[in-house]
This record gives C-alpha cells, structure tokens and sequence, in this order.
C-alpha cells in the first residue's frame, strides 16, 4: 500500500484516494479472479460428470460483490455470462444459448443484486456500529483529559513543595559541611568561651573529641604562657570593645604538647533564637613557625661556626668588595670588619700574586671555573707579608641574594716558611755534595786545565823561537794553539765554578746533551786516570727540558762519579762508561749512566736511593738521594736497572719543556 | 859529533800538547815523532839515531810508568823524560829508580824540559856508542880459535908464558905465537889494554848498562 510511495510518509495529502483506487483495483482483480477460479472448476467438474454445473459461477458473484462491491460484483457477473457464452458456445448460438441458459443469465443476476443488497444492508449496520463507537471514546477521552490536568496540577503543587524543603536541607547541610569538612579549625564558643561546637580539624588539631572539648573553655586549651592574654581579649568582647580578634598563638594539645596556631575570633550578634556568640577559625602553623625556629637555629649555628671559627672566613660582592669577615679572619690580616668593607678583596694580595688572582676570579666569574684555592701571599695592615691558602667560590646570584664570594682563609705562614728554610738547607746540602764531589775530582780538574797550559807554555815558547827566527808562519800557527788552548782552559774552569757556585737554582731551557758534556769536561781527566774509556751515544732528536743547570750537571756528575768508582775494582778487561740520551716514549728526554762494575747487590738495590747509605769508604751517602730529588724537582724519575753482561744502568727522565717546539 | 840527527819521541794521548811539544822541538830544530798511545809507538820502528822518549804519566789503558817497566823488560833502552798534570812523589821516585832522566809537571818550564831532553839525547848517545863498541869487542872476540881464548883466559889469570905451556901441555914458543896472534885480533896495545876490554865484555853479560860510558865520547 505504502510502496508507491517509499520516500514519504503515509500521511502526505492524497493517500486516501491513492487507497481508495488500490481498494477498487483489488475488488475488480477478485472478481476476475474469482470468476476465473469459478470456470476452472466448472471445467473440471464437466470432465469428470459430463454434465456442467454453474454453481461455482454464484458462488464468484457473490463473493465478488460481497467483497468487491457493486462495480466488481457486475463485473464478475458479466465475465460468468462471457464464460458461459465462450465455453459452452457448441451447444448452440446465443440466443440458443439464451433460451435455454436464460434461467442462469438470471440467475447470476439476481445472485448479484441479491449479493448487493446484503453487502449494502451490511455496510450501513457497520457503520452505523462504528459511528456509536466512535462517539463513546471520544467522550472517554475527554474525560481521561480533564482527570490527568487535575493530576498535574496536583503533581505540579507536591513538586514544588518538595523543591523548596530540598533547598532548606541543602542549605543546612551545606552550612554543616562546611563546617565540618573545613581543613581549617573551626568552633563556636559562648562569651564565657565555653565551646558550643566544634568541627574535626579543630579537634585533631587539639587531640579532643568534640564531647571533651564542649566540657572545656577557650581559656583551658590555650598554652598557660597565653592564657592571661587570651582572657583579657574575651573580656573584650563581653563588653563589646573588640570585634574582632586576629592573633598566632600556642594552645596546649591533649597530649600536653604547645601547638602554634593562627586564630581568628568573630563576634556573633544575638537574633530572636540565639544568644551573642564568638566564632573562632584556626589555622594550623606549627610546621610554620618549627621551620622557623629551625632557620633560626641554624642560622646562628652558622653564624657562631663563621664567628668562631680558627680559619678565616669571608664573602665579598660579585664587584669584591669585603662583605663580612670572621675575627680570624681580622686577626689574621689586621684589619676590622668596617676596614675591611671599605676595601677591594685585591687590596690584601701581594702585589706580585694579584695577577693570578685577578685572572683565576676572572674564571670564576665567566664560569670556566667553579672553584679555585691557590696559596699566595697577603699584606697585612702592619705590613708584614703572610702566606695564605685560599678556597674561592662564585655562588651565584638567586631571586633573594646578589651573587657573592665566599672564601676560606688558611694562614700557612709556619709552613711556607718552613717549607723555603727546608728548600734552603736541602739547596745548600746539594751544593756541599757538589763541591765535595768536586774535592774529589780536584786532581784530575787540575790535571784537565794544566793539560791546555803545558801546550800553552810549549807553544808560546816555540812562538817565540819562530818569531826569532823570523818564521812567521809557523810563529802564527803556535799563537792560535796557544788561544785554542787557552780558551779550552778557560772552559774547564767555567765549569768547575759553576759546579761550585752558590747561585740560587734557576729554570732555563736546556739541551740535556750539553749538560752531559759540560759535566765530560770536568770528568774527562778523572776517566783518563782511572783508564776508563767513555762510549758516548748522545742523539741529537731530543727535546730541550726545563731546569736548572748546574742542578742537573749535579745529577749526570754523580752519576758518573759512581760509574768511575764501581769499575775501581774492575781487572783484566776493559772499563767502558756508556753515556747515551734519548727522547722518551711518552715524550721528555732520557738519559743512561751505564758502568760494567760488578753491580749493585739486590740487598741494597732500594737502599742505594735512601740518604746516608754508602758503600763506599769514604762515601757521604748523599749523592743519589740528592741526585733523586733534584730529579725529581724537575718532575723526573731516576731509576737504576741491571746492565748486561755487569754492571749497572742508571737512567733519569725529564719532562719536556713546554714551550720547546714553539 | 857528525851522529845522525837526533830525535824525540813523543807519546801522549792529548792532542794538543802532542801538536805543541811538536812544534817547541822543532823549534830547536829537533826532529820529532808523536804518537797518541804506547800501543802505537811500539807498532813503529824505532829510528837509528839518539832518541828520547817524552812520556805522558796518564796514558789511556796503560799509565807510562807501566810503559816504562814494560821497555825495561824488553831490553829496550830509551831514555825516558816523564811529563804529568800533576806530579806526585811516589810516582816521581818509581819514575827516577826505574831510569828516568827527568819528572816534569806540567805545565813545566821550557828550558826544563829541552834540558832534560838533551840530557836524555846524550845519553842515548853515549849508551849507543858504548853499545857500539862492545858489540865490536864481541866481534873480534868472535874471531879468536879456542886454543888462543884458553892462552887469553891464563894471560888475563896472570900467568907467565912457560906456566901457560905447562898447563896446556905445548911448547913456551906456541903460546908466544898465540899471544901475538890474539893481541893483534883483539886490536890490544898492551896487556893493559886486554885486561880493560876483557872486562867490558865480561860485565855486559851482567848489566846492558856501562857506568863508564861516558868516558868513551
């Protein structure tokens, strides 16, 4: 019915007629349908009696124009003629046919008009039957509409009773919460200050319950340093001077200890129900104020730490100038707190450590540094100069405090000085042990520099023989002998008084090769007198190390000095003094003192470096310890290694210098 | 003297007081050879003329005094004029009981030292010349038969020509011709004369060295 027209709602204007012609289409459809239906039985009844019936054919009129209505009905009565003529049209023409089916023509006719009338009579008493029905819910429903109006008007009243109680509840049990829930203590007391209630943060403020509490008075709980104070203020509200109370207070808890709280009291008007009150609220601040204390304590505790200490502590601004100084501090430089503050932190240094400070806070403040300690020197305020450590800070600035220094002061005088007294007598051990080495070598030096003089004298002497002789060419070859000669003298002697100076030692850069052959000068007569022949392997790839001659000219003589003595006892082969240098694997120079004596015997090998340990009769005991720490003043080693096939090997290394090879 | 031109010999191990020693004795017209060690100078030829050796006390492997003991154990007979940087006494007193001409310290005085070096080159001399000489009496000893150096052994014991006969069982007359005979070999003027040349020889098996050998220049 409704698929014609798919896309709309039955509703649409036209639908009824839309229905209407599909209920008239099907009422023709069932009349040809049924007339249809009518001759197939016919037929088939004919088939099997041979003699037609057209009962089926009333049966179809009349269920055509019961169902159909009167167009259907002659419809189907006209088709019933049709089938008859057309089926049954060999027993004789129409008119035959007529004469003598005419009783059935009539037949179906009366069938239909009979069917018509009682479909009609039929149709009128439905309606009328649903005319009645239709009036009898009309007026029901109308009723039922008046009754569900009073109903929800009744509803409607019950409502909004029920909404405005709900908002009292709500409003009562908002004010409850409030008061309940707070984190903050909250209670009410009377003018006496007795409580009248009280919620749950006050009460575990206090350790109470709230019964307890409403036995006890504002006064009772307040800490008893504070109780005069607190009932001087309610006395205040009973007379009406004070509003308004607002205060940090201690109370006393259940378990007797002070707790600090924040209050604040409010006084409460009387109304027609209620009497005056005084509402309190309260704030737990212990944490608070304990923070406090403890800043507080640590804060002297600091304080005392700065002001007593033994080491001088002070801070300077990130401009340095002195901010605060301890009284070590003062004492040790001599000037007061107030002295200090008008100074620049640089005013204290040494002129000749300033650089290096200035440079060092340099890199603090540029941040290459965190931190520095330096030992330099300060002048005092009497002008005496002190030797300081120094630890040095940058803190840097935060939201409350400018950046600043603070640095820790050592005064090591004592030690400093000790330490130069000690460099002093160590320094002048060193040069005793040369000189006596020296004494040693007297002889032989003698024999060195009287060598150049004998060739001296036997030259001048043949000069002047040639001279005479008017040869002037061999006179002039004898006169250059006599400078080459004198001038080698004068080597040897340089030498010799260099070795014996007293000057203060000196860093220079320096060819260790040639302090090896500064020291074969003065040795060379020593070797020759002791028949000892010198293998010298010197390389020329070495770096130039940093020291101090004369120094380390000290550490190859001794070294050689040894070499000689331990080949004293050699016999029946050749005494050889290897001598080489070379550049180190980890870069600096090396050098070797090798002798074939009979070796060092293992039980003295880690004594032979200790002062005063000799195994030599005459022997001070002192040269390779001294030898050592020259070595190792320079930031070298010095070490001793068995030699093959005898003998022993001393080796020392140097640091390269730093700046060789710019 | 027409002897050749004498020469110095110089060892020491310093080269330029070998090139000064060199050129002062050249400048005196000596002729000299120098030489760094002892082990060189005995590789060379020794020249035949008066020499003098100056000698470096310190010398490399071997001091000059060992080298002088080891000349004497040789035989050969070199004056020695020691030269050190640095005397010594005891070094000195080996030096001189072993030979020495002279022990001079450097640096030493010229004339010192061209002194000593003419005293050793005299003696040298003399010791050559007198070395000469013996081996020329060893010479015509040589030539004498058996039978005329048994009659020179009697004549120089002292016995007469008639004692001679009787101990060697011959006639007076033969050992007369013998007598002449080993006179005119031995080129003896006088009895006295044999008796002097029979000592030289009979000494120099004992000692190489004729304390009178001066005497002969």
């Amino acid at each position: 019915m409704g698929s014609t027209v798919p896309h709309h709602n039955t509703a649409v204007p036209g639908s009824r007629s839309v229905s209407s012609i599909s209920s008239i289409a099907t009422g023709y459809g069932l009349a040809v349908a049924a007339v249809a239906a009518a001759l197939l039985l016919t037929l088939l009844i004919r088939g099997t009696t041979g003699n037609p019936t057209f009962f089926s054919f009333y049966v179809a009129i009349f269920l055509s124009v019961w169902f159909g209505g009167r167009g259907p009905g002659w419809l189907a009565t006209a088709l019933a003629i049709l089938a008859l003529h057309s089926v049954f049209r060999n027993t004789g023409d129409l008119m035959a046919m007529t004469g003598e089916k005419f009783p059935t023509l009539l037949a179906f006719i009366i069938c239909m008009v009979t069917g018509d009338v009682l479909s009609t009579q039929r149709h009128r008493a439905e309606g009328a039957l649903r005319s009645a029905r239709d009036k009898l819910e009309i007026t029901v429903q109308d009723r039922t509409t008046e009754l569900k109006r009073a109903n929800a008007l009744l509803s409607d009243e019950i409502a909004e009773r029920k909404r405005a109680e709900a908002a009292v509840r709500a409003s009562a049990e908002r004010w409850r919460r409030l008061f309940e829930a707070s984190s903050a203590g909250m209670s009410l007391a009377d003018l006496t200050s007795r409580y009248l209630a009280t919620n749950a943060a006050f009460q575990s403020m206090l350790g109470y319950s709230d019964d307890e509490l409403k036995a006890l008075s504002a006064i009772e709980v307040t800490h008893p340093e504070e109780r005069a104070t607190t009932q001087n203020i309610v006395a205040e509200f009973v007379s009406g001077s004070r509003q308004e109370y607002h205060a940090d207070k201690r109370y006393m808890r259940k378990d007797g200890t002070p707790l600090w709280a924040n209050v604040t009291t409010t006084y409460v008007p009387p109304t027609d129900a209620t009497p005056a009150m005084l509402q309190n609220i309260y704030i737990n601040i212990d944490d608070r104020k304990r923070a406090e204390q403890a800043l507080r304590a640590s804060e002297e505790r600091w304080r005392t730490i700065f002001e007593t200490s033994s080491v001088g502590i002070a801070t300077s601004d990130a401009h340095l100038h002195v901010a605060t100084a301890n009284a070590a501090f003062q004492r040790m430089v001599g000037y007061t707190e107030s002295e200090l503050r008008q100074m620049r932190w640089i005013d204290l240094t040494h002129e000749d450590d300033r650089g290096t400070t200035e440079e060092l806070v340099e890199r603090l403040l540029d941040g290459r540094q965190q931190s520095y300690h330096i030992e330099k020197r300060y002048r005092r305020k009497d002008g005496q100069t002190i030797w300081i450590t120094v630890y040095n800070s940058l803190v840097p600035a935060t939201d409350t405090t400018p950046a600043f220094f603070p640095a820790i002061i050592v005064d090591v005088t004592d030690r400093v000085l000790a330490e130069h007294a000690l460099q002093r007598s160590q320094a002048e051990l060193a040069r005793v042990a040369r000189v006596t080495t020296m004494g040693e070598l007297a002889a032989s030096i003698a024999h060195e520099i009287n060598q150049p003089l004998a060739a001296i004298v036997a030259s001048a002497n043949a000069c002047r023989r040639w001279l005479d002789a008017q040869n002037l060419s061999r006179a002039k070859g004898s006169l250059e002998r006599v400078v080459a000669d004198a001038d080698r003298a004068c080597e040897v002697i340089n030498r010799v008084r260099s070795l014996s100076s007293n000057t203060a030692p000196e860093r220079v850069e320096l060819n260790i090769n040639a302090v090896v052959n500064e020291v074969l000068a003065v040795a060379r007569g020593e070797l020759r007198a002791r028949q000892i022949s010198l293998q010298l392997g010197l390389s020329d790839d070495i770096p130039f190390v940093s020291g101090d001659q004369v120094q380390l000219q000290q550490v190859v003589l001794n070294l050689v000095m040894n070499a000689i003595d331990a080949m004293a006892t050699v016999s029946g082969r050749r005494r050889v003094l290897v001598i080489t240098s070379q550049r180190c694997q980890g870069g600096g120079a090396l050098v070797s003192v090798q002798d074939c004596g009979p070796g060092i015997d293992p039980a003295n090998a880690e004594r032979i470096f200790q002062p005063f340990f000799t195994t030599k009769a005459g022997g001070m005991g002192m040269g390779l310890s001294i030898s050592t720490s020259i070595v190792e003043g320079h930031g070298g080693r010095l070490w001793a290694t068995p030699a093959s096939p005898s003998g022993t090997a001393f080796h020392f290394s140097l640091p390269e210098a730093k700046s060789s090879g710019a | 003297m027409n002897d050749p031109t004498p020469m110095v010999l110089v060892i020491d191990d310093d080269d330029s007081v070998r090139r000064a020693l060199r050129d002062l004795f050249e400048s005196v017209e000596l002729k000299v050879t120098v030489f760094a060690s002892a082990r060189d100078f005995l590789q060379t030829k020794r020249p035949d003329t008066p020499c003098c050796l100056v000698l470096d006390v310190r010398l490399p492997g071997q001091s000059g005094l060992d080298f002088q003991r080891e000349l004497n154990e040789r035989n050969i007979t070199l004056p020695i004029v020691f030269l050190t940087a640095h005397g010594d006494i005891p070094m000195s007193v080996r030096a001189m009981k072993a030979g020495a001409v002279e022990f001079l310290t450097k640096p030493f005085r010229e004339q010192e030292l061209l002194d000593a070096v003419q005293v050793a080159i005299d003696r040298d001399r003399a010791t050559r010349a007198d070395e000469a000489l013996l081996a020329e009496l060893r010479r015509r000893h040589d030539t004498l038969t058996p039978r005329e150096r048994t009659v020179m052994r009697l004549v120089l014991a002292g016995r007469r020509n008639k004692q001679i006969a009787g101990e060697i069982q011959t006639s007076e007359a033969t050992v007369k011709v013998h007598r002449t005979n080993l006179m005119r070999k031995m080129q003896a003027s006088s009895l006295a004369d044999l008796i002097v040349m029979a000592a030289r020889l009979g000494s120099s098996q004992t000692s190489p060295h004729s304390p009178e050998g001066n005497q002969s220049l």
